[in-house]
């Protein structure tokens, strides 16, 4: 084999080899490709991911939360979120909950008390209405579009249905005008 | 591509048995990438064990048979007051027998099945204050006295009010994970 035919395939092998690399560089990554599939919904509609239904009912924003006896203050605002949450077929709980703003930012739902409803604790069973509210902390500085996300899954939501809610809420920083605290309605089955 | 070698043989010949392997080599790659995939699959999705034609299964070294599923309107709470079921919501017990072959009967976990096939969980939260235990199928929490070499097992659900029970499954998840037990009304 002449020597220039020799270079033409070893140029060739580099070739194929760059463009390999161009491919897999300019691709999404394994977390991105396994990323969870959305399941986007209304504000007030029944949104069904493929454990649960969820229907946000309510959403008001408050400046101090009043758990019991004890009040919550907060750095932020509070989001508090009327939730109807029903298992599909099989014993499921929710086990995710949080808030995306415009800008990409997500705020997991507080364990500053028991959220049972979105803490895994309570276990929904098919066709059986639970309802009940959830508490989240924002900045008072949070802008746009607030979505609701609600999973399942634990941690990894990778390749699993993740519920999406626009919530329609002004500008979160008149709540700081009102200081009176608000309470946060325990889960119950729904009637 | 090169023309003939020396014996004659073009690119076709020289390199069949390699085009013959391909495929089955391709699809040994497909199998190898998923199988771990489709093994943990197949194990969430336990299959049944039916009941032979004297209403028994047998499975995981014990023998068992459906009693009763029937509506649990009587259930009390620890103090002993009523317990009432939330509205629009039916309460159910499900009583089996089971008669074990060797001296313990391993720990087991019942789901109820209706007709529309949703599956609910033993000891839901809508029955945390009602007098209503989770079943273990262990002879100790019998609710009536072994007899015969034989004791029962009550489990307790809720299910929507529409909705019609035909089965429940027992899992004996020390013995077996990829199978259960269905009792068939």
């Amino acid at each position: 084999m002449s020597l220039l035919r020799r270079l033409g395939a070893a140029l060739f092998v580099i070739a194929v080899l760059a463009a390999g690399h161009a491919l897999t560089t300019a691709l999404p990554d394994r977390n991105q490709q396994l990323r969870a599939f959305p399941a986007t919904g209304e504000f007030g509609t029944d949104v069904t991911a493929r454990e649960f239904t969820v229907r946000v009912g309510a959403v008001r924003c408050a400046a101090e939360l009043k758990i019991g006896t004890a009040i919550l203050t907060t750095q932020g605002v509070w989001i508090v979120v009327k939730l109807r949450l029903t298992a599909r077929s099989q014993v499921t709980s929710i086990q995710y909950a949080a808030i995306r703003d415009a800008e990409g930012r997500v705020y997991e739902v507080t364990d500053r008390f028991e959220q049972t409803l979105v803490a895994g604790g309570r276990r929904l069973q098919p066709g059986i209405a639970v309802e009940g509210e959830i508490a989240l902390e924002v900045p008072a500085t949070s802008t746009g579009t607030l979505t609701l996300l609600l999973a399942s899954t634990f941690v990894d939501h990778r390749m699993d249905s993740m519920a999406e809610i626009p919530l329609p809420i002004g500008d979160v920083r008149a709540a700081l005008d009102n200081p009176a605290s608000t309470e946060v309605l325990a889960p119950r089955v729904a009637k | 591509m090169r023309g003939p070698d020396a014996l004659g043989r073009g690119w076709w010949r020289r390199n069949r048995w390699g085009l013959v392997v391909v495929l089955p080599a391709f699809a040994a790659m497909l199998y190898g990438s998923v199988y771990i995939d489709l093994d943990n699959w197949q194990q969430r999705e336990p299959r049944p064990v039916a009941a032979a034609a004297d209403g028994w299964v047998d499975f995981g070294g014990v023998r068992l048979h459906l009693v009763e599923i029937v509506p649990a309107t009587d259930l009390k709470r620890f103090g002993g007051q009523p317990f009432t079921v939330p509205q629009g919501v039916t309460a159910w017990r499900a009583v089996f027998e089971i008669e074990p072959s060797g001296a313990e009967v391993p720990f087991c976990s019942v789901r109820l099945e209706d007709t529309a096939g949703r599956v609910y969980d033993d000891r839901p939260d809508e029955l945390l204050r009602a007098d209503a235990d989770r079943a273990t199928c262990a002879v100790e929490d019998s609710p009536v006295p072994a007899a015969s070499g034989r004791h029962q097992a009550a489990a307790y659900f809720v299910t929507p009010a529409d909705a019609e029970p035909v089965a429940v499954r027992v899992t004996f998840g020390a013995v077996d994970l990829t199978r259960y037990a269905r009792l068939g009304r």
